[in-house]
């Protein structure tokens, strides 16, 4: 009979301003060597499940906690840091849990602060970073090292504490698809040798349903189905939506004319780096094409210069008809919408109806159109309700919708998502592309790069491969699973896994 | 471990580890807000640096109104000794003591008054600013070898231009980010 | 363009000096500089940075970076001395502008005094590692919990400034004009904001990761390397402490 690990008992917890609980009616036991994966709808409150049983809520996030939470055996911790050896925690972005730039004294750092003996914490770090398998990293700057690389250090930092329990709130949202692979390669060993016990948010890679012991389910703060993966993956398989069909357009015609043309682009960095190599594409108006690539691959770049954000360094640039130079660029771009990958670098404002009025004033529009626009992109979007809100009081998801609001708001032609669903789990990604097809089924050009290559194949109608600085694939999504060999062979691995 | 709590000491005072690296953060943001200002400054008003005071106005209220102290502390010693490391500022040494010793002054006054209202606000600015500027004064005529009066003159300059533009940029900031639940 | 210098973890003669000497170093070229007023002298103590550069094996386009800065400094000092030096004998006078014959070696005293105190600090940030930093602030009795606050500091430096420049970036892509200083001016709040919020928000969970790593748990903390004064630190810190104490007396 397994250990017991953890007993979380929750009646209610509220937050302050809410009138709904974030979480209600939770019983929970997870023993030990179980792997648990989390899944729900947006807001369902699977982070505060987590963060309740780190100790975060009630002591980081101010909250009235109505229950008990016993981690091996404890109800009573006074500090977050009495889970320091109980407890592991990983969360999306790696940057965040990197104390220092070393990858050696980064992962000596947890049992540093135990105050162990340098003896063990010099074996612990060797023994953890091989577990993980970046033991030739030991003495690595992590500024050179992959996202996945990152990732697993701060996960051999958290081993290195000697906690046999992990609690990870979407670890690889922000990586690629090698990243992630490694990373659940990794967690899966370690739960199946090592009897670890993992509880986790699940992202929209349903990789992690190849390691996973139990599945929750969790709507409205509470959790309400407990699935083993085999159900789950037929539940999945039952729900699956087949690829979006695009419809066609008054003339009988998908799209109409050419609003995009690179001729022999070129573009290199100052510093000699090339960021794509001699370019030829064009993109139709009304067009849903993605753009796939491994790391480095300048799919940003092309982007980029789509967006008219830079200018090529050799080739022509055409948008609308024009060629681009400097000084029509800024005029052209009015007419483009640049989607970033995280809405955070863009979103400032107090208030949302601010945010969207904020970039209809760039554009020129007039005060009396302002009220009204605003309005219209918030209903859209599905954000009128927090009209007044602070935008950083949203999630991830939310703040994204916000910044498709506000391209929405300036009625731009073209619009180029970068990674839009980066950071995001599988329904918030959902939310985010089906807004862009709805886009797209009015009428707008939607230019997307993305490392999910399952919302690639469901939504695109056309993908652009790239590898190496250039365009070696520009085919129709129908045709895909005639070069599923090549491309994985460069690293991109299409292959279903509901499949 | 002591957190945000009840009562106005408990509430300036904090020693909790989201607080401390909150003013380290919010110290290196505020080094490069200035540099961006500095920039602005050397075109438009070389010598007198007043984007980058009214920069310094509005951050060492806000570190200190976000986190308290000694994240103030923190935030504003980050700030003096980056900018000295970085070429931004040779006086980053008075900086030291402008920042660290100013957002004491600030939240010494902030914690008797209601901070809700613009007056009080400036009150406290125009005090923080009296101290701040006659630290950077010194520095400019001990490191520049400036004259008295010019020191003097570029100070009180600094003081009145921080006096009437930071306090309604940092009411507002300062709100916005209570507004927004990240403190 | 990084604001930061950076450690060379490569260089092993670094490596082997303490880094409470170099604290010394930099506190006596400083000191130094302060304390002369003869152009010549504090050209000797400028170039003593350099010059201890090249032979620690340190590459001198280290700082390259800091020139332009130091170059408006520069001409900004010119100007200002020139109107406003009251010390020595008119030397030239147009309208209202009287300048004096000590405005231009007062400016270049500025100069070589400002260049000599940027330097120094350079020199120190490029020679001590995040963790000699933590080591050399808990030797002067600053508490463990907050001597890691130092190297934290230096570790997301550079991030958080990469993270600035998505951010202008990004903010360029939207339609936000940063190209003249108005346009600079005028966008301050849009690019200064969004940086606020992100690095907050950073700041938390990089609070809540470190506590869970154990931060604060206790009050010592094992680190891995400690500081050892070798005979070369001795030396050298002698001799520092000794012209600084000439300096003084004299």
């Amino acid at each position: 009979m397994s250990l017991e690990i953890a007993r979380i008992h929750i009646n209610s917890l509220y937050f302050p301003d809410q009138s709904k609980p974030a979480l209600k009616n939770i019983n929970l036991v997870i023993n030990e060597g179980d792997f648990i994966a989390i899944t729900g709808s947006p807001a369902s409150g699977k982070s505060v499940l987590l963060h309740c049983i780190t100790g975060a809520v009630p002591k980081y996030y101010d909250s009235k906690l109505n229950g008990t939470i016993t981690i091996r055996g404890l109800s009573e911790r006074t500090s977050i840091s009495d889970n320091s050896g109980i407890i592991g925690y990983m969360m999306q972005e790696p940057q965040s849990q990197i104390v220092y730039e070393d990858v050696y004294d980064d992962v000596a750092f947890g049992p540093g602060n135990l105050c162990l003996e340098k003896n063990e914490i010099d074996s612990r770090v060797h023994k953890c970073l091989k577990l993980v398998g970046i033991d030739y990293l030991i003495h690595n700057n992590v500024k050179e090292l992959s996202g996945g690389q990152a990732q697993r250090v701060v996960l051999a930092g958290v081993l290195a504490l000697g906690s046999g329990f992990l609690l990870l709130d979407q670890p690889t949202a922000e990586l690629d698809p090698a990243g992630r692979k490694d990373i659940y390669g990794a967690l899966g060993e370690l739960c199946h040798d090592k009897k670890l016990t993992i509880c986790m948010i699940m992202d929209k890679s349903h990789e992690v349903l190849r390691y996973a012991t139990r599945i929750l389910e969790m709507d409205n703060g509470t959790i309400i189905n407990e699935l083993s993966p085999k159900e789950y993956l037929e539940k999945l398989k039952s729900n699956k939506q087949p690829p979006r069909i695009k419809k066609r357009m008054k003339s009988g015609e998908l799209h109409g004319e050419t609003i995009a043309e690179l001729k022999g682009v070129t573009y290199r960095y100052k510093n000699g780096n090339i960021g794509c190599e001699n370019i030829d594409f064009s993109i139709k108006n009304g067009e849903f094409v993605a753009i796939v690539g491994t790391n480095g691959s300048g799919k940003t770049t092309l982007a980029k210069i789509v967006d008219g954000l830079i200018l090529p360094t050799e080739g022509e640039l055409r948008l609308f008809g024009t060629t681009i130079c400097k000084k029509s660029k800024i005029k052209i771009r009015n007419d483009i919408g640049f989607l970033f990958q995280n809405p955070d670098n863009q979103i400032f404002n107090d208030t949302l109806k601010n945010e969207i009025a904020f970039s209809l004033r760039i554009k020129g529009v007039t005060e009396d159109e302002i009220s009204t626009k605003t309005d219209d992109a918030l209903k859209k979007v599905g954000l009128i309700e927090y009209k007044d809100a602070h935008p950083q009081k949203l999630s991830r998801g939310q703040r994204q919708l916000l910044a498709i609001g506000c391209i929405l708001a300036s009625d731009c032609s073209l619009i180029v998502a970068d990674e839009p669903t980066s950071g995001l789990d599988e329904f918030q990604s959902s939310l985010v592309m089906d807004h862009l097809f709805d886009l797209n089924q009015n009428g707008k050009t939607i230019l997307f790069i993305s490392h999910d290559l399952s919302i690639v194949r469901h939504y695109a109608e056309r993908i652009v491969v790239m590898h190496n600085h250039c365009i070696i694939l520009d085919m129709p999504s129908s045709s895909l699973n005639d070069y599923l060999l090549e491309l994985k062979e460069i690293g991109l691995d299409f292959e279903d896994i509901l499949e | 471990m002591e957190t945000e709590m009840i009562g106005e000491t408990e509430k300036y005072w904090r020693t909790d580890t989201k607080a401390l690296v909150g003013g380290v953060f919010l110290g290196i943001v505020f080094t490069i807000i200035c540099v961006l200002a500095d920039v602005i400054d050397a075109v438009l008003d070389p010598s007198l640096a007043l984007l980058g005071g009214t920069v310094w106005a509005i951050f060492t209220a806000i570190i200190v109104m976000t986190y308290g102290q000694p994240a103030g502390i923190i935030g504003g010693a980050m700030q003096a000794l980056i900018s000295m490391a970085t070429g931004m500022s040779p006086l980053g040494f008075f900086f030291i003591f402008a920042n660290c010793i100013g957002s004491v002054v600030y939240i010494s006054i902030a914690r008797n008054l209601s901070m809700k209202s613009l007056r009080d606000y400036v009150i406290v600015q125009f005090i923080t600013s009296l101290v701040g500027f006659f630290f950077v004064g010194m520095g400019t005529m001990i490191v520049y070898s400036l004259p008295f009066n010019v020191a003097l003159a570029c100070a009180v300059i600094g003081v009145v231009v921080t006096t009437i533009v930071a306090p309604l940029i940092t009411k507002n900031v300062v709100t916005s980010i209570k507004r927004s639940g990240l403190a | 363009m990084s604001l930061m210098p950076e450690y060379d973890k490569n260089n092993t003669l670094v490596e082997f000096i303490d880094p409470r000497t170099k604290a010394l170093w930099m506190i006596t070229v400083i000191f130094l500089s302060f304390f002369s007023d003869n152009i010549l002298e504090m050209i000797v103590i400028f170039l003593l940075i350099p010059i201890s550069s090249v032979l620690l094996k340190q590459k001198l386009s280290n700082y390259k970076n800091v020139v332009p800065i130091l170059a408006i400094i520069a001409s900004q000092l010119i100007v200002l001395q020139i109107l406003f030096c009251r010390q020595g004998e008119i030397s030239y006078s147009w309208w209202i502008i009287n300048i004096y014959d000590q405005a231009l070696p007062l400016a270049a005293v500025g100069i070589v005094r400002a260049s000599t105190i940027v330097l120094a600090c350079m020199q120190f940030l490029s020679l001590t590692s995040p963790i000699d930093m933590q080591l050399l602030l808990m030797k002067f009795k600053i508490p463990y919990k907050y001597a890691t606050l130092a190297a934290l500091g230096l570790r997301f430096m550079p991030v958080i400034e990469d993270e600035f420049g998505v951010i202008l970036e990004s903010q360029r892509a939207r339609g936000i004009k940063i190209e003249s200083v108005w346009d600079k001016i005028r966008s301050l709040p849009s690019v200064s904001l969004p940086l606020l919020y992100r690095s907050m928000r950073w700041s938390r969970d990089t609070a809540l990761s470190m506590e869970l790593r154990g931060f604060g748990k206790y009050p010592n903390h094992t680190f891995m390397k400690s500081l050892n004064l070798n005979l070369w630190d001795i030396l050298s810190s002698v001799i520092m402490t000794f012209s600084i104490l000439i300096v003084i007396i004299l």
